[in-house]
């Protein structure tokens, strides 16, 4: 498991508050699939990607970017209060979804079925396997996506926002981050089988 | 391997880097060491606590090695065999470290230069480094 100190806790939380979401995941998600062109194989269905200006202005990037960072932020607080909440939700979504046979329409519903999963802000760093399990499971038994692809889209994360503070994004501020990647990355990659 | 718009895209982010090859080297260093503290043990001679100096002398021993990959993009074997004797022979640096620095490289460049450091610049910068890399390993076995 994954422990962050009261001071990494703090730089994250601090930083985290700063971000515009809408942008960075827009960002982060055209930057995967300029730098990493490989990767674009899971968005096929996403219209023009065929030069870095046509994909950092996709609307359809933007929007899946910004739906993958929100989840990102608030997938990794503790989702006690939500999972009784939204668990049927959840279930309904999942499970109409498993007989969907079309890889777009499933990713797009199963991410706004992740999203009503879970809420804002970066809170609790503690159980980010837990947090992540459905998710997890979803990436391997449906995306069918190497976890590899999670280590790249985190790295990609921290230069956008290295990119944003500039030198506000210190070194200890980039190992703080480092490490939260890398934590998402490994619980979703943890259920794999 | 890289394109046209590739090597200038490499050659204007080394225009920014030129002449301040200590200061871009030292940040990197200490940046790799304090997000993966396990490559530290590649640098015994920097001391468990690296101190100021000593991190700009080898940073700035480091980017001038990347100038000369910048200057020889047609010919970076010949351009770095002395270093990619080094590494096989001396420093055996496991490769999987390799894809650590470069991560922090591009951390570096997009703190310092921010809305400079275009897409482009980051696609291009990645593919080169890991050229480098991919050069500096080669003699490994």
């Amino acid at each position: 498991m994954v422990h962050f100190s009261a001071e990494e806790k703090a730089a994250i939380t601090s930083l985290w508050g700063k971000v515009n979401v809408e942008d960075a995941g827009g960002e982060a998600l055209g930057r995967l699939l300029v730098v990493y062109p490989w990767t674009q194989r899971f968005f096929d269905n996403f219209g023009n990607l065929s030069s870095a200006s046509a994909i950092m202005g996709n609307p359809k990037v933007k929007a899946h970017g910004k739906k993958v960072l929100t989840s990102f932020g608030d997938a990794v607080k503790n989702m006690d209060n939500l999972k009784g909440t939204f668990a049927k939700l959840s279930e309904l979504h999942c499970d109409k979804l498993h007989v969907d046979p079309e890889n777009f329409r499933l990713l797009g519903n199963v991410l706004v079925c992740v999203l009503n999963s879970f809420s804002d802000g970066l809170k609790n760093l503690d159980n980010l396997k837990g947090t992540f399990a459905k998710l997890s499971e979803l990436h391997c038994d449906k995306l069918h996506v190497d976890p590899e692809n999670f280590k790249l889209l985190g790295n990609v994360l921290v230069c956008v926002l290295a990119r944003h503070f500039g030198r506000e994004f210190t070194p200890l501020a980039q190992a703080a981050y480092q490490k939260v990647v890398a934590g998402v990355a490994n619980a979703l990659a943890h259920k794999y089988h | 391997m890289l394109s046209a718009q590739e090597r200038a895209q490499v050659a204007q982010v080394w225009d920014l880097i030129a002449g301040h090859e200590a200061a871009f080297g030292a940040e990197l260093l200490l940046r790799l060491f304090t997000v993966y503290p396990s490559t530290k043990t590649y640098f015994p001679h920097l001391g468990s606590c690296a101190d100021k100096a000593q991190l700009l002398s080898h940073g700035r021993r480091m980017l001038e090695a990347v100038g000369v990959a910048v200057q020889h993009l047609d010919n970076l074997r010949a351009a770095l065999r002395p270093l990619a004797d080094l590494h096989a022979q001396v420093l055996r640096v496991d490769p999987s470290n390799f894809p650590l620095l470069i991560q922090c490289f591009q951390v570096v460049l997009a703190s310092h230069l921010q809305d400079e450091f275009t897409v482009e610049m980051q696609a291009a910068w990645d593919k080169f480094l890991t050229g480098v890399a991919v050069v500096l390993t080669e003699k490994y076995r």
